[in-house]
């Protein structure tokens, strides 16, 4: 992998009048990266991605794309980027085939060549049998295909992709997933954003979370992981249901919390939140053997990129700052 | 209110400011024209002619008015219902689809009544005045106006059933419009003594499916769109009876649109001609004369083209070549059939009506086409989203405008044209008719310009599509019906420099003029117009300019 990084921002800031949206954000993106932005509405996702492909100037701060400044030399930007929004943006009476053409004509792709690149971009998206088929009367899945093609036409190095398995059936969110892998493969940039958390985490080399226009978390999934560690939730089972008091006593007496301590007799578990580290929770083992209480297991709940998110939202914001 | 579809269409309606807007400009209009004729001496003219005058510009003023606005929201609103998901909401609400056009009904006739209770007053001024009857003309006038807002309300929501998008639905309704309005009274007028009695009888009621003719009855005007005795004063019950079967027709038709078939529509079929069997292919090349085939696979965008052109021309349904083709054809029959009927002289028509008949065809299609084509540059683009899209292309803003404007110059350019084999037909029999055919040549390019103009302008500062074509339409009706009503109250109402002043803004009677029809050539119209037509169209650039650069630049 290339050490030069292909998408840049520097203390990145757009502000509305009293509003802001993106508050110094900074990060990096090397070539062949899927990038997975995260963040609830109003997060800054867009404001970055609108930044990013030229169509907003940030207030202070820089974004650069394979070097070159996305708000001085928007016309170079066009050319490495690829941007599907959300909305398709579909033209009526309008054939597949006659859409691909006219966006490939404006990107100035020679006549002869436009041919074998609608070829090639209907064939890597799965959409070669749409070619003449009308706009107006694709499915949602079909739409999102045509608009991956559409900004595959002039080969960008950088993909921006607003919600592109939203409303897809499982199958085709398989296959969007396939899809943003293979181009990733082929050396591809690529900046997706989703609702859809455990699809990111399948797919995305490296997560952003964003709430309220900052940066909260950056790096890989496993990365982000470790960093949210502070926070685990741990789980003992006993043998015996009438051992669980005695246990969340324990628990109680040795972390001097009961906050998020709950007890579940019809599991046998009880289950606490915690910052303290493995020598810790290996001294409140110990305890808990010592005192003769029958547990058959004490383990930490496994977290998904959902539940990191969760831990991240649920920061307050001064607590956040960028990597 | 039980119906909560009439309380959603009807009071939603009136909250909003433009219906707002309309109500107070129309309150001040009125004001102003009795504040105008008051008779300030306390002295009433006795022979009511002054009185009648007012009446007369104040009667077609809102009957322009009731064919302006009445239609315009109910054409829309099943369409966007459709687009929005709402439709299928109300349709699986307890609510029957006998409720949903009832609501619909209620609520697009109700804001129309508004506006002319709003004009009541201005009525009652003028009535107190003397000359007019209470009951034949004035309670008449407002009776007739009731029901034509009626009939074209529960025609527009028809369309608005049918129509694929609102955009469309606001195109067909008008085009239909105008032809219940002004084309049904065409075929009574040609007639000449050529058909029999029957024939003559089915003609004058199809001339009373229109309410001018009652309407002038009513007016004092009753000789202008009546021939002989056969159609004296029964055009009014007439009127009534067709307009109450077309209000029936059209309900009954849309409740079975909206009880079963309205979201059952099927896609587009997507076959090309390239991809079927050989006899097939070549039957389809020949009957479609290969150009002409709307299953044709496209040739890619050239080199050299700008590719806006190109698809704006692929993304309207006018632009492909098969409607173009059907369109043209209908305009040159339409125009060689008026000068056949002007040189073989098989009717009792002047030379003057033929002239406005085909001047009113050609700038009608101007002011009626141009909007449908050209409103929808900038909006349109905005509301789906493609104009991100193409902001994201290395077109320069100067190439998608000049792209867009040429492709709907182009396509206009090729519709006023087909028109013109009348006037090569006039001048070939006439060659002393070349001047009076350029001057008319140049007054309707200058119109084209400025109609497209207007239209890029008013899409330019719209964010939807709709409220474009209706800021448009509103403003060409306005220049070509609004200072019509001056022309109307010549003589003792308004002075002669006043109605030459007022025409000069109207691109259709700088046409008739051009074309030197005797009421308007008594005014010397150009090149007045046309510094008009010229400098509006200039300003309207301006606006388009200077929208579009903020709308490109990043923010």
């Amino acid at each position: 992998m290339n050490d030069e990084p292909i998408v840049q921002t520097h203390e990145l800031t757009k502000r509305y009048g009293d509003f802001l949206a993106l508050n110094k954000l900074t990060l990096e993106l090397h070539r062949g990266q899927i990038l997975g932005f995260i963040g609830p509405n109003g997060a800054g996702k867009t404001t970055t991605i609108k930044i990013l492909v030229g169509l907003n100037r940030p207030t202070a701060g820089w974004a650069r794309i394979c070097g070159v400044d996305c708000t001085h030399d928007a016309r170079r930007i066009k050319h490495l980027v690829g941007y599907m929004p959300d909305v398709f943006g579909a033209y009526d009476q309008m054939r597949v085939e006659e859409y691909l053409d006219f966006f490939g004509a404006a990107f100035k792709i020679a006549r002869a060549e436009r041919r074998k690149r609608i070829d090639a971009v209907l064939e890597a998206t799965g959409a070669a049998y749409m070619r003449d088929y009308y706009l107006e009367s694709l499915s949602h899945g079909m739409k999102q295909r045509v608009a991956i093609a559409r900004t595959l036409m002039h080969d960008p190095q950088v993909l921006i992709l607003d919600e592109p398995a939203n409303g897809l059936d499982p199958i085709a969110r398989i296959e969007m997933r396939e899809l943003i892998l293979k181009l990733s493969a082929a050396g591809k940039t690529i900046i997706v954003t989703s609702h859809i958390l455990p699809e990111l985490a399948r797919i995305c080399t490296v997560v952003a979370m964003m709430t309220g226009g900052v940066l909260r978390a950056f790096g890989t999934v496993e990365q982000i992981m470790q960093s949210l560690r502070q926070q685990r939730i741990m789980e003992i089972h006993a043998l015996r249901p009438e051992d669980l008091p005695a246990v969340a006593t324990l628990v109680h007496h040795h972390f001097g919390t009961s906050d998020n301590l709950t007890v579940s007799e019809a599991e046998r578990i009880v289950r606490f939140h915690t910052t303290r580290d493995d020598a810790d929770l290996s001294a409140l083992l110990r305890a808990l053997h010592n005192a003769g209480l029958a547990i058959t297991q004490f383990r930490e709940e496994p977290q998904d990129l959902e539940d990191a998110f969760i831990t991240v939202a649920q920061q307050p914001a001064a607590a956040g700052s960028n990597p | 209110m039980t119906n909560p579809i009439i309380q959603r269409e009807f009071i939603g309606l009136l909250r909003r400011p433009p219906a707002f807007l309309l109500q107070v400009l129309l309150a001040a209009l009125l004001a102003l024209l009795v504040a105008l004729r008051w008779p300030a001496d306390a002295q009433v003219n006795l022979s009511g002619e002054e009185t009648l005058a007012v009446f007369r510009i104040f009667g077609y003023g809102l009957f322009t008015m009731t064919i302006a606005f009445a239609p315009l929201f109910p054409a829309v609103s099943i369409v966007r219902e459709r687009q929005a998901g709402t439709l299928t909401l109300l349709l699986n609400s307890p609510l029957s689809p006998l409720s949903v056009l009832t609501g619909k009904l209620v609520g697009g006739v109700g804001y129309t009544l508004v506006l002319l209770i709003m004009s009541l007053p201005a009525a009652a001024a003028c009535w107190s005045m003397g000359g007019i009857a209470f009951a034949s003309q004035l309670c008449m006038l407002y009776a007739l106006l009731a029901l034509a807002a009626c009939q074209y309300v529960s025609i527009a929501l028809l369309i608005s059933t049918r129509a694929a998008s609102p955009e469309s639905a606001i195109r067909t309704t008008y085009l239909l419009i105008f032809i219940l309005v002004v084309v049904v009274l065409g075929p009574y007028q040609l007639k000449g003594g050529l058909l029999g009695p029957a024939w003559s009888t089915a003609l004058d009621w199809l001339r009373c499916l229109s309410p001018l003719p009652a309407l002038m009855d009513i007016l004092g005007h009753s000789g202008l769109t009546a021939r002989g005795l056969q159609s004296g004063n029964s055009s009014g019950f007439r009127f009534i009876v067709l307009a109450t079967a077309t209000i029936l027709l059209a309900a009954t038709l849309t409740w079975r649109q909206l009880s079963r078939w309205l979201l059952d529509r099927p896609h587009p079929r997507s076959a090309a001609t390239d991809d079927r069997a050989a006899f097939v292919r070549f039957y389809r090349r020949i009957m479609f004369l290969w150009f002409f085939d709307p299953q044709r696979r496209s040739r890619l965008i050239g080199d050299f083209t700008n590719p806006v052109i190109a698809k704006e021309f692929r993304s309207n349904r006018f632009g492909r070549s098969h409607w173009m083709a059907r369109l043209v054809i209908i305009c040159m029959i339409v125009s060689l059939a008026l000068m056949l009927i002007a040189t073989r002289s098989t009717t009792d028509w002047g030379a003057d009506a033929l002239a406005a008949a085909l001047v009113l065809l050609q700038v009608g299609m101007i002011i009626f086409v141009t909007p449908t084509l050209a409103c929808g540059i900038i909006s349109a683009e905005r509301e789906r989203g493609g104009w991100d899209l193409l902001r994201m292309t290395p077109l320069p803003a100067r190439r998608i405008i000049t792209g867009k404007l040429m492709a709907v110059g182009t396509r206009l350019a090729i519709l006023v044209v087909a028109t013109f084999p009348g006037y090569i037909a006039m001048v070939l029999i006439e060659p002393a008719q070349l001047p009076r055919a350029t001057r008319v040549a140049i007054t309707l390019a200058l119109i084209t310009l400025f109609a497209i103009a207007l239209s890029a302008a008013c899409s330019s500062l719209c964010r939807q599509t709709i409220r474009a074509m209706a800021a448009t339409y509103g403003l060409l009706l306005s220049l070509c019906l609004g200072t019509l009503l001056v022309w109307f109250a010549q003589g003792q109402t308004v002075s002669p420099p006043l109605v030459r002043r007022a025409l000069m803004l109207n691109p259709l009677a700088a046409c008739f003029h051009a074309m030197g029809m005797s009421a308007f050539t008594r005014y010397d119209l150009l090149p007045g117009a046309w510094i008009f037509l010229g400098t509006a169209s200039f300003i309207c650039f301006v606006i388009l300019i200077i929208n579009t650069w903020r709308l490109t630049r990043p923010t």
